[in-house]
């Protein structure tokens, strides 16, 4: 507010010029981007009533495939890929390939196919979500090139979880190292992407864990991956790394999966892993035998009724409770310990809560 | 003593001269931070079929935590609202924090309540719980009834019985998004060591609600609901977005954030007696990753996920305004130690710094300009060009500030679909640097002030201003 030798009325001028400048030029901006969505938006609500009698048509036989190919090639393709995008999710298989020669006979695949490998990412990810959705196996070369070789973690995941779809199983080991390098990348996502392959993809799986030449996350999904597919021919190798492995983390893991198996030959596996010195692993097996249900396993939970941590307590005492009138009893005499017993108020709290859930399902 | 006051006009001039440049700077980094942000991941907001690949099978369980206290006229809605959440597995908690009214009553009757039996974490410490009930209908609805001892307490109570890794804390009057946390727990999914992310909050005001979602985006009737929509928009599209990607984001609304549990419960829990418990829990996450060099990442999701009401009249925004000025001096005055040290990296160098110096102390700077330019003007050595010009380049400031923040919104979520709303927006852009400004200042300044002489005003909470959806901080964005 004061003269200085900077010549602040000057220098201040300039910096409000600048500053009406750029929020004059913003605000025009965001009111002709605005203008511009909304035409966008008719224009496509206008294709779209005229696009989905013709590709309907096409796929109940009564449209001749020329005309559709007319209709689109007058008009923007990109949103022709979008409108038969969002149409197949109202679809499924003979319509879904019927789609796909739609925009196979438009041209729209191939150049999808091309796209995979683009460096914009956007327009990879829009190319490999449409041949995905599409089923379009043509592109499984171009989808293994970009495992093999994009930096991109979103391009590569789009470009596994499509390679999934497609349902070679043969891709799964080249899909699992992929996924399982990324750092980032969440154990829940790459279950889903390997589960896609379907059960097919079991032997690969084996075959991780047989040769050990994958990292060590590749062969914990491996082991979370067969105990979800309950691929019983697995139960040995993983009854092997339930019982010896030196990673506690793949131990607990692999009792995880004995116990989705479901068969009563874990039950040694998992009764020896129910008294290993790290409390997950007990904490996993005491929740495998209830999973299993095996009668003969009521000596091994009575046992970790007493054991030191709460948890462990607590689920050996449902597993016991849901094992039948037997295992009830004994929590039942647990129970009627001490107040300030804490293996009398484990069996407390579990008793109640075991009954309450008794009381809903009867409800 | 006159050459003595012009001296101290000249100093403070250049004082305020730095102080509007570094400021203003910060401002500017979090903008292109911000832009940067939401150009490269722009594509997964907005096309549902990407986020729809990645959402399928991403997911940690959560319990959802609403501690509610006389909430009877809006707990249903909210707790419907939140048991329609699209997500494979959660729960929800409410915590009954002692109310006089009918809020445990209306739970019992709508959700057909029953006493159950849970394991209560003891590693945590809360106020006597009286009892725990679930929902025959809604087995993953769990209702904790406890004596009144305020919301860091009845978070704390929730914390101790939700079972899921992940808890997210909400109003008990916020409608949240049906995907909200499919799209707020991404950031736990893509790196291990998130341990808090905060979610986007919006106005609900002038928004078409039914049963307990958001059917059509509105504005406000009122002038002061529109200005506090520019002010929201600033403060999470720029403000949060710039600092999260510095990981040095220093607060997580109230209203909705979601939490890795162990690493809360790591931390004692939720501080009783904290005014602004959102954002004391962030500062000390920060401090005890930051001293045991553990790595760690709190971020902020540009999506909306949230919608909330914000008061319409002076009194109740006033008081609101108030509260969160104690809050936030009440936080960093708790968490000082982190100001200026290297130890705790950025936070400590970057984002506590700003927030003392610009968030806390600027409505006291503001009031000494407003001192000094008096005192030029009746000394005869105000120069009134430059007082103008001044003034004007402190409005269009303001003005580019909204206008930035109103751009990232039509560059990324377009969350208001019409052309005449977006023009209204900007227009209030303007507008609030006339009049709003000066009047959230003076309610700072009340805060401020009330803080360090110890009124205890703060503990008055209305309804409609019981959440804590962008800090005052943050509101001084003009």
């Amino acid at each position: 507010m004061l003269g200085t030798t900077l010549d602040p009325v000057e220098l201040t001028l300039g910096f409000v010029l600048a500053l009406l400048s750029v929020s004059l030029f913003l605000s025009a901006y965001i009111l002709w981007h605005r203008t511009e969505i909304d035409r966008r938006e008719a224009r496509y609500k206008e294709l779209r009533r005229e696009w989905t009698p013709l590709v309907l048509g096409q796929l109940s036989g009564e449209v001749p495939m020329g005309e559709v190919v007319a209709a689109v090639s007058q008009r923007d393709e990109g949103l022709f890929a979008d409108f038969v995008l969002q149409l197949a999710e109202s679809l499924e298989g003979e319509d879904i390939d019927g789609l796909r020669s739609v925009l196979g006979a438009c041209g729209i695949l191939d150049r999808a196919i091309d796209d995979v490998t683009e460096r914009d990412r956007h327009k990879a990810i829009d190319a490999i979500l449409l041949l995905g959705r599409m089923r379009e196996t043509r592109a499984a070369p171009a989808l293994r090139r970009v495992i093999a070789e994009s930096s991109r973690d979103d391009v590569g995941f789009a470009a596994s979880a499509t390679l999934a779809q497609l349902r070679d199983p043969r891709d799964s080991r080249a899909v699992l190292d992929r996924l399982t390098s990324a750092p980032r990348r969440s154990e829940q996502s790459i279950g889903q992407v390997l589960l896609e392959f379907g059960p097919g993809v079991a032997p690969e799986l084996e075959e991780v864990l047989r040769t050990g030449a994958s990292s060590r996350r590749a062969e914990e999904m491996a082991i979370e991956l067969l105990g979800a597919l309950r691929h019983l021919p697995a139960l040995p190798l993983l009854a092997a790394r339930a019982g010896s492995d030196r990673s506690p983390e793949l131990r607990r893991r692999a009792v995880r999966a004995l116990g989705r198996l479901g068969s009563f030959e874990a039950v040694p596996v998992v009764h020896e892993a129910a008294y290993a010195a790290e409390e997950p692993v007990r904490l996993e097996a005491v929740s495998a035998l209830r999973r299993i249900g095996a009668e003969d396993s009521t000596p091994v939970l009575q046992a970790r009724l007493e054991d030191s941590a709460t948890l462990v307590r607590h689920a050996a005492a449902i597993a016991l409770c849901e094992l039948g009138p037997r295992g009830r009893a004994l929590v039942e005499a647990c129970a009627r310990r001490p107040a300030d017993d804490p293996i009398g108020t484990s069996a407390r709290t579990a008793l109640a809560e075991w009954r309450g859930a008794t009381l809903e399902v009867a409800a | 003593m006159r050459a003595q006051a012009i001296a101290f006009i000249v100093a403070f001039n250049w004082f305020v001269f730095l102080y509007f440049v570094i400021w203003n700077s910060s401002y500017f980094l979090f903008n292109v931070l911000a832009f940067v942000h939401l150009r490269e991941r722009g594509h997964e907001y907005h096309r549902r079929s990407m986020r729809k690949l990645f959402q399928s099978g991403f997911y940690e369980p959560v319990s959802v935590l609403i501690p509610a206290h006389n909430e009877a006229h809006s707990i249903v809605q909210t707790v419907r609202s939140a048991l329609h959440l699209e997500y494979p597995e959660f729960e929800v908690v409410v915590v009954n924090d002692g109310s006089d009214d009918d809020t445990l009553a209306e739970l019992a009757r709508v959700f057909e309540l029953r006493p159950m039996a849970r394991p209560i974490d003891p590693t945590i410490a809360s106020g006597p719980i009286r009892g725990v009930y679930v929902s025959r209908p809604f087995p993953n609805l769990v209702v904790v009834d406890k004596e009144n001892a305020g919301k860091s307490d009845a978070l704390n109570a929730g914390l101790r019985v939700a079972r899921h890794p992940l808890f997210c804390s909400i109003d008990a009057d916020s409608i949240l998004e049906r995907d909200c946390l499919l799209r707020v727990t991404r950031p736990f999914l893509d790196d291990d060591t998130t341990i808090a992310v905060g979610g986007t909050v919006r106005i609900a005001n002038g928004c078409h609600i039914l049963d307990g979602e958001n059917t059509e985006v509105g504005v406000p009737k009122s002038s002061l609901g529109r200005f506090q929509i520019v002010e929201y928009l600033r403060a999470f599209l720029f403000g949060r977005v710039g600092l999260a990607a510095l990981n040095s984001l220093l607060v997580t609304s109230g209203a909705f954030s979601i939490f890795r549990r162990a690493a809360v419960v790591e931390v004692g829990g939720f501080m009783v007696g904290a005014v602004g418990e959102d954002m004391e829990i962030i500062c000390r996450l920060h401090r005890r990753f930051r001293e045991a060099g553990r790595p760690y990442r709190i971020t902020f999701v540009p999506d909306p996920v949230c919608w909330t009401e914000v008061p319409e009249t002076l009194r109740p925004l006033g008081r609101q305004r108030d509260r969160w000025q104690r809050g936030l001096i009440d936080s960093l005055s708790r968490h000082i130690v982190m100001l200026g040290n290297p130890r705790y990296g950025g936070v400590g160098l970057f984002a506590v710094p700003y927030f003392v110096f610009f968030e806390m102390l600027g409505p006291i700077v503001e009031l000494l300009g407003y001192f000094t330019f008096g005192l030029a003007w009746s000394l005869g050595v105000l120069e009134p060009r430059l007082a103008l010009l001044f003034f004007v380049a402190a409005v269009l400031l303001g003005f580019a500030l909204s206008v930035s923040s109103l751009f990232l919104e039509e560059l990324s979520f377009r969350r208001y679909p019409r052309w005449s709303q977006m023009a209204m927006l900007l227009v209030y852009g303007v507008l609030e640097n006339f009049g709003y400004r000066q009047l959230t200042l003076w309610w700072r300044l009340r805060g401020t002030l009330g803080y360090m002489f110890g009124s205890r005003d703060w503990e008055r909470r209305d309804p409609v201003v019981s959440r804590q959806p962008v800090t005052p901080a943050e509101r001084s964005a003009a």
